[in-house]
C-alpha cells in the first residue's frame, strides 16, 4: 500500500507539471487582451495607450510566454500564484475566500443527494418493478432532466416571493448574522443542488444493488437465515458501493469547482462564479490558479477512490 | 463496524459543513436593534460584482463607482439631470476666456476620521490623477492642464496649472481655452493626502487603502466588502449634513433575483430591465422611476475602410433602420431614439430624424456605388438582450436595402485588437456620457482622437466639425457656446458619423418606505446625494 501511494504520488506530480504547462499555454494563447478590455470604447482618451502599455509591463505581460511561465512556476513553487489582473489581489487569497462558501454549499448538497439517493436506490432495487420503483425512477428522471436554473427560479418565485419562507440570495443577512440565518440561506440552493445530483446517484445505487442482490453470496446469506435487513445492508450494500464510490469520487472535484448556475441564481459567492467572471474578464492568473486547484482535486480524489476500494472491499489490495 | 464507519463519515461531513457555515457568515452583528429611522439599514442592488478596488486611479468600473459615490466626493458632482453641482466646493468661477477655473471650498470640512480637509488634499489628488506614473487610467484627461506635459516628462516637479493659494481655494489653469475641462475633471473624487501622501507615485495605486477605503469625504464610510456578497457602508458622522440612514448594504446579484427581492422587501433600491417592467409595476410596495440615459447604443462604421467613407452610405444605413420599432419591440418603449451624439436636452431643433425610408436608402446606396455583393461584418459582445435582438433586426433591415450583413459574436477582450488593426466593419456598442458637457463628444468625433489616441474608434474625420467643437469649447459665454454646438450638432447629424440607435432609460424601483432617492440614467450610473435618502415606518 505504501509503495503504491508513493508511486502514484510521483506519477501525479509529473502529470500535474504537464497540466501546468498545458493550462498556462492555453490560457495565455486565448485571443484577446485583458488589459486593453479594461477601458471600454466610450472611456478611451489620449492616455489610454500609455496606461495599457504600463499595466502590461507592470504585470510582465510584455515578456515572452516562456519567461512568464518560468516566473510563474518559480513563484508557484513558493506558494505564490501571482496576482489578479483585475484587482491586484493575490490569487491564493481570491481562491481562499471562495473555498468556504463552496464547501458549505457543495458539502450540504452532496449530503442531501446521498441521503435521497441511497435509501431510494436501495428500496427501488429491493422492490424492482413495483410502484415504489417506478416512483423512484420518475424522481430521478426529473432530477436529471429538469434544468436546475428552472427549478431555482420556480423555487425563488414560490418560497421567496409568494410565501417569503427562505431568502434567495447570499450566504447570510449582514444585518442579522447567526448560524441559524446562514443555514436559512443555505436551504434553497443546497436542496435544489442536492436534488439535481441525487438522480444519477440513485440510478447507480439501484443498478449496482440489483447486480449484488442477484449474486450467489446473497442467496447463501438468505439460505442461512440472515434477516433481509442484514442481507441488504451488511452484505449486498457494501459490495454495491464500489462502482458508486467511483462515481462520487469523480463528482467531488466537479462539486468543488462550483455549481455555476446555482451560484449565479442565488448570488452564492463560490468557485463557480469566480471561474465564470475570471474567464469573462480574461483574468489569466486567477483562471490558471483555479484550473490547477481543480487538477489537484481530480488527482487526489482518484487516489482517494482507489484507497477507499480497499476499505469497502478487503479483496482489493493496492500494490 | 462498516455501518459505524458510514455513520461517522456522514456525521463528520455534517459537522464540517456546519462549521464552515458558521465561519462564512459575517463576523459581527451590525444591527443594534433600535427602531428609529437613523438606525435602519438599506439594501441596494448592484448590477455586477465590484472589482473591489475603490480607487479614482483605477479604470472606470460601474459597480465600484456606485460604491464610491456613497463614500467619496469631488469638488463638483453631476446631478440626475446631468448638471454640475458644487459638492466639496461651495462655488466655482470660470474666467471668460475659459482658461482659469477657481474653486472655493466649503469651510470646516473634515475627513471621516476627523482630519481637517483642505485644498492641499485637492492639489494632491489632481497631481496624482494627472501623473501617468501612478497608472491613473484617466491621466489623458488632464493633458489640457498647464504644466502637465513638463511634469510627465520629468522637466518639472510640480504641475504649474494646479495651485492651492490658500486652504479653501483651488485653481486649475488650462493651456488654452477649454470650458469642457470643468466637466472632464471637476468631479474627480478627492483622495486623503494624510493617508496616501507618503507613497511614491508609482506605488500609490497599489496601496491597500483602496481595498479598504475607511477614510473618505462622502456621506458614508466604507466598512467592509465581503467578496461577491455585499459592500457595507455606514453613515459618516463628520459629513457636513450627516446621512439619515445608518447602514447601507450594496449587494451584487442577478437581475431576476433583485426583482424577486424587490417584491419581498429584501432589496429596497434596484434597477430593472424593461422585460421586468410589468412584474415590478405589480408590486404594491415599490414605486418606479425612469430617467433618460446620458450615453447611447450605437453602431460604428469603420471609416478607414473605403466603402464607409462616403456619408451617403452611412446615411443610407440609418434610413434603412426603423429605430422606433427597435425601441418599441426590443425595449418596450423604455428608450429614446437618438438623432446625434448630442444629448436630447442639448440638441437643436431641425435635426434629420432619419425615419425609416427604404427607397431613399436604396437610392443613396446606388449613388454611392455600393456593391450589393459585398458582405460586411457586424460584431458585438453577446449577452445583453436588447443588443442581441437589435443586431438581428439591423441585419434583416439592412438586407432589405441590399446590404449583406454577417453577424459576428465577439469576446470583449478581442475587440481592442480589431480597433487597433482596423479590421472590423461594424461594431455595436454602448455607453458614454455626452449630456453633462457637449465637449465630451469631441472624444469620439475629432480627427485627432482616432483610436488609439482617443475614443474615435470609427476613424471619422471632419475638420469643419472639429473646428466648430473647438470654438464652442473656447468660450465661457453660454449663449455663444450653445449656438456653436447647435451648428456642430447639425453638421454631425448630416454626416452620420455613427449609426445612433437609442438611449435606454434608467429604470429604477424603490421601496415605498424609502424617500429622497433620485434615479440615475442607467443601471451603472453613480448615485446622487445619498445623504438625503430617508426611511420611514
Amino acid at each position: 500500500m505504501a509503495a503504491f501511494l508513493v508511486r502514484r504520488l510521483a506519477i501525479n506530480v509529473l502529470v500535474f507539471w504537464l497540466i501546468t504547462i498545458a493550462i498556462f499555454a492555453l490560457v495565455h494563447k486565448t485571443p484577446g487582451d485583458p488589459i486593453a478590455m479594461q477601458i471600454p470604447a466610450d472611456q478611451l482618451n489620449s492616455g489610454s495607450a500609455e496606461f495599457i502599455a504600463q499595466k502590461r509591463h507592470e504585470l510582465g505581460l510584455d515578456q515572452s510566454l516562456l519567461v512568464q511561465y518560468w516566473h510563474w512556476l518559480t513563484n508557484a513553487l513558493h506558494g505564490d500564484l501571482g496576482y489578479s489582473l483585475l484587482n491586484g489581489r493575490p490569487v491564493t487569497e481570491v481562491l481562499g475566500e471562495r473555498i468556504g462558501p463552496t464547501v458549505e454549499l457543495m458539502g450540504v448538497g452532496l449530503l442531501i443527494s446521498l441521503l435521497v439517493a441511497f435509501p431510494l436506490g436501495i428500496l427501488a432495487a429491493r422492490r424492482r418493478n413495483s410502484l415504489l420503483d417506478y416512483g423512484a425512477t420518475v424522481v430521478s428522471l426529473g432530477s436529471v432532466s429538469i434544468p436546475v436554473f428552472f427549478v431555482a427560479l420556480i423555487a425563488i418565485y414560490v418560497f421567496t416571493l409568494k410565501f417569503q419562507w427562505f431568502p434567495s440570495s447570499g450566504i447570510s443577512d449582514p444585518t442579522n448574522p447567526s448560524l441559524l440565518d446562514t443555514l436559512h440561506h443555505l436551504v434553497l440552493p443546497a436542496v435544489i443542488l442536492g436534488f439535481g445530483n441525487s438522480g444519477p446517484f440513485m440510478r447507480y445505487v439501484r443498478s449496482s444493488m440489483i447486480t449484488e442482490l442477484g449474486a450467489d453470496y446473497v442467496r447463501t446469506a438468505n439460505a442461512k437465515g440472515a434477516s433481509p435487513r442484514r442481507v441488504v445492508l451488511r452484505h449486498a450494500f457494501r459490495n454495491s458501493l464500489i462502482p458508486v464510490l467511483t462515481v462520487i469520487a469523480t463528482n467531488v472535484p466537479q462539486l468543488l469547482a462550483g455549481a455555476v448556475v446555482i451560484e449565479q441564481v442565488f448570488a452564492w459567492p463560490g468557485m463557480g462564479q469566480l471561474a465564470v467572471s475570471s474567464v469573462n474578464q480574461h483574468d489569466y492568473s486567477v483562471i490558471v490558479g483555479f484550473a490547477l486547484l481543480i487538477a489537484i482535486l481530480v488527482l487526489l480524489s482518484n487516489l482517494l477512490a482507489d484507497v477507499l476500494y480497499t476499505v469497502v472491499d478487503p479483496r482489493v489490495r493496492l500494490r | 463496524m462498516f455501518r459505524n464507519r458510514v455513520r461517522v463519515a456522514l456525521l463528520g461531513l455534517a459537522v464540517t459543513t456546519l462549521a464552515v457555515a458558521g465561519c462564512t457568515g459575517p463576523a459581527a452583528n451590525s444591527n443594534d436593534g433600535a427602531g428609529s429611522a437613523a438606525n435602519k439599514s438599506l439594501n441596494v442592488y448592484l448590477y455586477q460584482e465590484p472589482a473591489g478596488v475603490f480607487s479614482p486611479l483605477a479604470p472606470v468600473s460601474g459597480p465600484d463607482g456606485q460604491v464610491m459615490s456613497l463614500i467619496d466626493e469631488g469638488l463638483l458632482g453631476v446631478d440626475p439631470s446631468y448638471k454640475l453641482q458644487p459638492r466639496l466646493a461651495e462655488s466655482y468661477t470660470v474666467s471668460p476666456d475659459a482658461t482659469t477655473f477657481t474653486f472655493k471650498l466649503r469651510s470646516g470640512l473634515k475627513w471621516s476620521d476627523g482630519t481637517p480637509f483642505t485644498s492641499k488634499d485637492v492639489l494632491f489628488t489632481y497631481t496624482l490623477m494627472a501623473n501617468p506614473k501612478t497608472t491613473s487610467s484617466t491621466a489623458g484627461n488632464y493633458t489640457g492642464v498647464e504644466g502637465v506635459a513638463d511634469f510627465a516628462s520629468g522637466k518639472a516637479t510640480t504641475i504649474s496649472g494646479f495651485s492651492a493659494p490658500d486652504d479653501n481655494t483651488f485653481v486649475i489653469k488650462a493651456t488654452k481655452p477649454n470650458f469642457g475641462l470643468l466637466a472632464l475633471i471637476g468631479s474627480v473624487w478627492i483622495m486623503p493626502e494624510h493617508i496616501l501622501g507618503k507613497d511614491a507615485p508609482d506605488a500609490v495605486a497599489k496601496n491597500a487603502f483602496f481595498r479598504n477605503p475607511t477614510v473618505g469625504m462622502g456621506p458614508y464610510t466604507f466598512v467592509e466588502y465581503k467578496t461577491n456578497q455585499y459592500v457595507h457602508v455606514t453613515a459618516n458622522p463628520n459629513y457636513r449634513s450627516p446621512a439619515k440612514i445608518k447602514d447601507v448594504y450594496l449587494k451584487p446579484m442577478t437581475s431576476d433575483n433583485a426583482t424577486a427581492q424587490l417584491g419581498n422587501g429584501g432589496i429596497d433600491i434596484a434597477s430593472y430591465s424593461p422585460t421586468d417592467a410589468e412584474t415590478v409595476s405589480g408590486f404594491n410596495t415599490v414605486t418606479t422611476q425612469e430617467k433618460p440615459g446620458a450615453g447611447f447604443v450605437r453602431i460604428a462604421l469603420n471609416q478607414s475602410k473605403p466603402y464607409f467613407k462616403d456619408a451617403k452610405v452611412r446615411q443610407a444605413f440609418l434610413y434603412a433602420l426603423d429605430r422606433k420599432q427597435i425601441v418599441q419591440t426590443v425595449l418596450g418603449g423604455k428608450a429614446e431614439v437618438r438623432l446625434s451624439d448630442f444629448a436630447k436636452a442639448n440638441e437643436p431643433a431641425g435635426l434629420n430624424d432619419y425615419a425609416q425610408d427604404v427607397a431613399k436608402a436604396k437610392q443613396l446606396l446606388a449613388e454611392a456605388g455600393w456593391d450589393s455583393n459585398r458582405e460586411v461584418q457586424l460584431q458585438w459582445v453577446h449577452g445583453q438582450r436588447d443588443r442581441d435582438a437589435t443586431s438581428t433586426i439591423v441585419q434583416s433591415q439592412l438586407a432589405a436595402v441590399g446590404v449583406k450583413v454577417k453577424l459576428v459574436n465577439i469576446q470583449a477582450a478581442e475587440i481592442p485588437k480589431t480597433y487597433a488593426e482596423k479590421t472590423y466593419d461594424m461594431v455595436l456598442y454602448g455607453g458614454g456620457n455626452y449630456a453633462v458637457d457637449s465637449s465630451t463628444i469631441n472624444g469620439i468625433t475629432a480627427c485627432a482622437n482616432a483610436y488609439p489616441a482617443g475614443g474615435n474608434i470609427n476613424y471619422f474625420c471632419n475638420p469643419q466639425l472639429d473646428q466648430l467643437m473647438a470654438q464652442a469649447n473656447s468660450t465661457a459665454d453660454e449663449a455663444q457656446r450653445k449656438s456653436l454646438y447647435d451648428q456642430a450638432a447639425k453638421l454631425e447629424n448630416d454626416q452620420a458619423d455613427l449609426m445612433w440607435l437609442y438611449s435606454p432609460y434608467g429604470l429604477w424601483a424603490v421601496n415605498k418606505k424609502v424617500q429622497g432617492f433620485q434615479a440615475p440614467g442607467s443601471q451603472d450610473a453613480l448615485f446622487w446625494d445619498p445623504a438625503s435618502w430617508t426611511i420611514t415606518g
